[in-house]
């Protein structure tokens, strides 16, 4: 075997093997995982009634002993479970003192506004019962409003809903000077905020 | 049989038998004919309510949901829609799909009292029936739900599952 030959196939066993110390060197074993699809979406709170924009009632000329009963169905759409408080925020005439007002929560197999045919009112009775004044004043924030659930629940869920019949009667014993009052235009309010 | 001429046989059978095999597995590979072997499409419905407008089955319960869907596939169901006012209402449905997976490809129609509200794409069921549905106070109507992907469909629709809401969108009328 000729010299150069000695020495070629020497360079390349060197380089072979010091290919191979390398790959011990600098190799290294690896691994990954990953967590994809994170996001995050906001939840919805929404409610809505059955009134169409119309009022429950507009009684003019009211008698004393006269009462009006109206239902209006309330529901929750909102993907979050939620707490509902009625209020007003409306400020009462002076007729509001002789006003007595009733506000009952119940179900009913068919709703139309502001029907009461086929109300049942709820175990549990009778959310409010007082003067329509006395409505405006103490219940007239979320924070004072009065609180309701569906049924015996403890929170308002996706498409959940409640009837409320809402009574309003000028007292039988209102006063002479009753007359020509009214209450002025008032707006009941129910409001959702979540959980 | 000459050393010459079983060397020759032998080597014809072993071609015979490459190349029966590479057959073999050129038509294990070969995908399925037609759609049969392609994962299908799914689609579910729910209605959903609002403060006017009651409707049953309302979410989360579901109104339809299509079995396996392919080319040609359809599925159907019927919901109830009620207007709880006291005001006549013009009622329109329109889609809000999860994905916009099934867009272009699924096709809807929407049918009340023998009118047809809607006919198209998921796509444009997205913006409303064409139609509106007219309810007198309290009064209701059922609404038949179609929905399907067209025969001549070639791609597009594998293994895509997409959930639709209908929600109602009311207007008084005069």
């Amino acid at each position: 075997m000729r010299t150069s030959t000695k020495v070629l196939l020497t360079a390349l066993c060197v380089g072979a093997l010091g290919s191979l110390a390398a790959m011990g060197v600098f190799g290294a074993f690896s691994s990954t995982t990953t967590n994809a699809g994170n996001t995050i979406t906001a939840g919805t709170v929404a409610i809505a009634d059955n009134d169409a924009g119309a009022a429950m009632y507009s009684i003019a000329n009211a008698k004393p002993g006269e009462s009006v009963s109206k239902c209006i169905k309330v529901t929750y759409t909102g993907s979050i479970d939620a707490d509902v408080h009625i209020y007003t925020t409306s400020t009462i005439g002076s007729l509001g003192q002789y006003v007595d007002l009733t506000i009952t929560p119940g179900t009913q197999t068919t709703s139309t506004f502001p029907s009461c045919t086929g109300f049942t009112a709820d175990a549990s009775g009778a959310l409010y019962s007082g003067t329509l004044q006395s409505f405006g004043s103490a219940k007239n924030s979320y924070a004072t409003g009065v609180v309701d659930y569906p049924g015996s629940g403890t929170k308002w869920a996706a498409n959940e809903s409640v009837v409320y019949q809402v009574t309003a009667t000028l007292q039988a014993s209102a006063p002479d000077a009753a007359q020509g009052l009214t209450t002025g235009s008032h707006t009941f309010t129910w409001e959702a905020r979540n959980q | 049989m000459s050393t010459s001429a079983a060397d020759k046989f032998t080597r014809a059978i072993g071609a015979a038998i490459g190349l029966g095999l590479v057959a073999a597995l050129v038509v294990a590979a070969r995908p399925a004919g037609g759609h049969g072997g392609v994962l299908p499409a799914r689609l579910a419905f729910t209605a959903a309510l609002d403060g006017a407008i009651a409707v049953e089955p309302a979410a989360p319960k579901p109104l339809l949901r299509s079995g396996p869907m392919r080319p040609g596939s359809r599925a159907s169901a019927t919901m109830t829609v009620r207007n709880q006012t006291g005001e006549a209402l013009a009622v329109r449905l329109r889609a809000k799909p999860d994905s916009t997976a099934l867009d272009g490809t699924a096709h809807v129609r929407l049918v009340a009292r023998g009118v047809v509200l809607a006919d198209g794409t998921l796509q444009a069921l997205r913006q409303g029936t064409t139609e509106a549905l007219r309810l007198a106070p309290g009064a209701a109507a059922e609404v038949r739900v179609s929905a399907w992907i067209p025969a001549d469909t070639e791609t597009g629709y594998e293994g895509r599952e997409v959930a639709v809401a209908l929600e109602p969108v009311e207007e008084a009328l005069p």
